[in-house]
């Protein structure tokens, strides 16, 4: 019980964005959301892997979309390659040992570029970390996002 | 160069595009490495050009598009999304199938286009030789129509919360005229394009509106338009990103009344972020009154009533044109569960014509569809609707999961299904042929309407009111006495549903009851004017001629303007032999503002009293 706690205060919820991905920016309530819920679990961090995504820029999303959470860059797209991450938004979850525990997205709303649901029937993200609480296995491990694509916007 | 220009000067280019797509489809590898020998397909030869043609208007700084597309970078960074979103025709917006018609602001690529833009993302968006880059349309970004004669906003933005799902907001706008007015278009600026993704426009003669926005504390409401709120004689309104409705001839102007509120009702996409929303319009005004006014027909149902579950839900209607008539434009209307949409015209020979058809219904994207030149459509031609609804789950626009019962109803919850037409008549006479047989029809869908949402809300009382109203207009009392009796048993220490109730009954001929309900109105409302006249009608039809005489005098002391009030102490004072005091009556009537029919009946009284007092 104990050891579960304390591998579950180390893991690391990347959360892959860009300043200006219009599906990225309307998930920002529900990021706010989770990165909240799961505040003394899991470590969120948003993650630009977009060069011309710079400093200031990335000040000025935050204070709009009203984030709270930790940002980090990865120009070299380090994480990206790390993790697969090939959308923005896509969250990659790693355990305290650095394991890929779920990568996707972080729900079903969106089924294609401009098609969407009034609601998710799956929260992905929120199942995932629920599942690592508790400590079981994630119900799907990998799944695939609906957003901008990374190999473009880098280039 | 022109929009059109840039198109036609890289019709070559698209063709020598199509050869090197069919090379690159036998061999894939070639593909991968293009970018590294001389690329096939270029963005400056052969992509900007669509580009800059199809997407750059809106997708601009400053314009309704999330993102701007107007050069080599900017396009790179989401050339695997275009050719998505251009290969399943999601962008550039434009629901209608080809063939259907030429409609004005027509937005849709070829499939040469499509496989270009493909073909070039697969190849990693090549920039090609700069030197053969087009130049960039300049697109104006304040008035497109010119200068208006009249710009209205809201007195206040709305500031639309971080929120993930669609939102909606109605505003009354006053508009500050002072006499009649004659409008040739109107053009709507979302204020903040980002999220405002359609505007449904129509004029409210009434105040029925302004009073739930200013119900509400913040800027405009959230909820229905009430049924006053409707399209000016014959004409659309409304807006889409990226369209612009062009003026009407002035032959063609609608008028608009002073007093009259300007409702917009705004769909809203949130961005993630709060958003300011304060959108602008201008109108554009003739001097003349117009010669001609457009009918509009609405093809549809109003008793939708899907079971869950259901796959494939039909709704059809149709109409026999008794007329010969122009199609002008054609506005289809349905919310998430609708699938397909079609429309179609029959004509008297038999042959038929598709008016609409959309495969892929998505509410976000409603528009008014306007032909470049009208279609004539011959006395006897059936126009026809048929659309079909899917409320499964596997529909992944479905509000509701598990799927739940839907009724007909304007909140976007509820279903709908219209079909809307702008027709147009060679006269006058056939126009008021027309107008009156397609609003009996509309009327009596209404109907149909009120009497699906009751199924829903049967304790909403004013709901009753409202149909019984409209059963009242058809003389299907009835009706109206069974929908009032509910009403006032809803809200039994009203006078108003009393009152109601009694002139139903009086209406239907049902005299004690009437009696009974206008002295249940008037005991919870003694100084209700309207009531004692009409007990005070009712008692004379009953022979109760004192009694009569006493509430119509009453009535003529709370208020002495009633035409009708008047006209009925008068017959209560001739029924007695009172001649003079009845003529003295009916003189006062005629200085008030009469009807017609109501002025002769007076005169014709007069007449009658006169003669009775020389016999």
């Amino acid at each position: 019980m104990f050891a579960a706690a304390l591998a579950l205060q180390l893991t690391t919820v990347l959360v892959f964005t860009t300043t200006d991905c219009p599906i990225s920016n309307r998930y920002a309530p529900e990021i706010q959301r989770l990165a909240e819920r799961f505040g003394g679990q899991a470590r969120f961090k948003l993650v630009y892997p977009v060069p011309g995504d710079t400093e200031a820029a990335i000040r000025e999303h935050v204070r709009k979309f009203g984030y709270t959470i930790e940002t980090v860059r990865d120009v070299k797209q380090a994480m990206v390659k790390q993790t697969g991450a090939t959308v923005t938004p896509e969250v990659a979850v790693i355990d305290a040992a650095g394991t890929l525990l779920y990568r996707g997205r972080i729900d079903d709303r969106y089924l294609a570029f401009g098609k969407d649901r009034p609601q998710p029937t799956v929260r992905d993200l929120e199942r995932s970390l629920e599942a690592i609480i508790a400590g079981k296995p994630v119900p799907v491990a990998r799944t695939q996002a609906i957003g901008c694509f990374l190999a473009d916007l880098v280039k | 160069m022109t929009r059109t220009n840039v198109r036609k000067a890289t019709s070559s280019a698209v063709a020598a595009v199509a050869v090197a797509v069919f090379c690159v489809a036998t061999a894939k590898a070639v593909a991968l490495r293009t970018s590294t020998q001389s690329p096939a397909v270029t963005f400056s030869r052969d992509i900007a050009p669509i580009v800059f043609d199809a997407c750059s208007s809106c997708h601009r700084p400053g314009g309704p598009g999330p993102f701007s597309l107007t050069n080599y970078d900017e396009v790179r960074r989401r050339a695997s999304q275009i050719a998505i979103v251009t290969r399943s025709r999601f962008m550039p917006p434009w629901k209608v199938e080809p063939g259907v018609g030429h409609f004005v602001g027509q937005r849709q690529l070829t499939d040469r286009e499509i496989d270009a833009i493909e073909q070039w993302a697969k190849a990693g968006a090549p920039e090609g030789d700069p030197k053969l880059l087009p130049k960039l349309p300049s697109f104006a970004d304040g008035w497109l129509l010119g200068k208006p004669d009249l710009v209205v906003k809201p007195d206040a933005a709305y500031v639309l919360p971080a929120q993930q799902n669609d939102a909606f907001r109605i505003f009354a706008i006053r508009l500050p005229i002072t006499q009649r007015t004659y409008v040739t278009g109107i053009e709507f600026h979302p204020g903040n394009a980002r999220v405002v993704h359609h505007a449904n426009i129509r004029i409210d003669r009434t105040d029925a509106t302004r009073k739930l926005d200013a119900a509400d504390p913040l800027p405009g409401y959230d909820g229905l338009m009430p049924r006053s709120a409707e399209y000016p004689d014959g004409h659309f309104l409304g807006w889409t990103p990226g369209q612009v409705a062009p003026l009407v001839q002035p032959e063609l102007a609608w008028t608009l009344e002073p007093g009259s509120d300007l409702v917009v009702q705004l769909h809203m996409q949130p961005s993630g972020a709060p958003e300011t929303v304060l959108p602008e319009i201008g109108f554009y005004f003739s001097a003349r009154p117009p010669a001609k006014i457009p009918t509009i027909l609405r093809l549809g149902s109003q008793g939708i009533d899907i079971p869950p579950g259901e796959r494939s839900h039909v709704i059809r209607d149709s109409y026999e044109l008794p007329v010969d008539v122009q199609l002008l434009a054609i506005q289809p209307h349905a919310h998430y569960r609708a699938r397909e949409i079609r429309g179609v015209a029959r004509f008297p020979d038999g042959t038929t014509r598709e008016v609409m058809h959309i495969k892929d219904w998505d509410f976000r994207w409603q528009h008014v569809y306007r032909h470049e030149s009208p279609i004539a459509l011959p006395k006897g031609t059936r126009l026809m609707m048929e659309y079909t609804y899917d409320n499964s789950a596997d529909n992944p626009r479905n509000p509701e999961l598990p799927p739940a019962r839907v009724f007909w109803g304007q909140r976007s919850s509820d279903e709908m299904g219209d079909l809307w037409f702008q027709l147009l008549t060679a006269n006058e006479a056939d126009r008021a042929q027309l107008t009156d047989e397609v609003t009996r029809k509309m009327t009596a869908e209404d109907i149909i309407g009120y009497e699906t949402m009751l199924k829903v809300t049967p304790d909403d009382a004013e709901l009753r009111d409202d149909v019984a109203l409209l059963y009242l207009a058809r003389g299907m009392v009835n009706n109206a006495i069974r929908h009032f009796e509910i009403s006032a048993a809803l809200k039994p220490e009203s006078a108003a549903a009393h009152f109601n109730l009694g002139t139903a009954l009086a209406q239907g001929g049902r005299f004690s009851a009437a009696v009974a309900s206008f002295r249940t109105a008037l005991a919870r409302r003694p100084n209700y004017a309207v009531a004692h006249g009409n007990l005070g009608r009712v008692l004379l039809a009953q022979g109760e001629t004192a009694e009569a005489l006493t509430h119509l005098q009453e009535a003529v002391r709370l208020d002495p303007a009633n035409p009708r009030s008047l006209l009925g102490l008068a017959e209560a004072l001739a029924a007695r032999g009172s001649y003079d005091e009845a003529i003295a009556a009916l003189d006062r009537a005629l200085k008030q503002a009469l009807t017609e029919d109501l002025a002769k009946e007076i005169f014709a009284r007069r007449a009658a009293y006169l003669k009775a007092r020389k016999g």
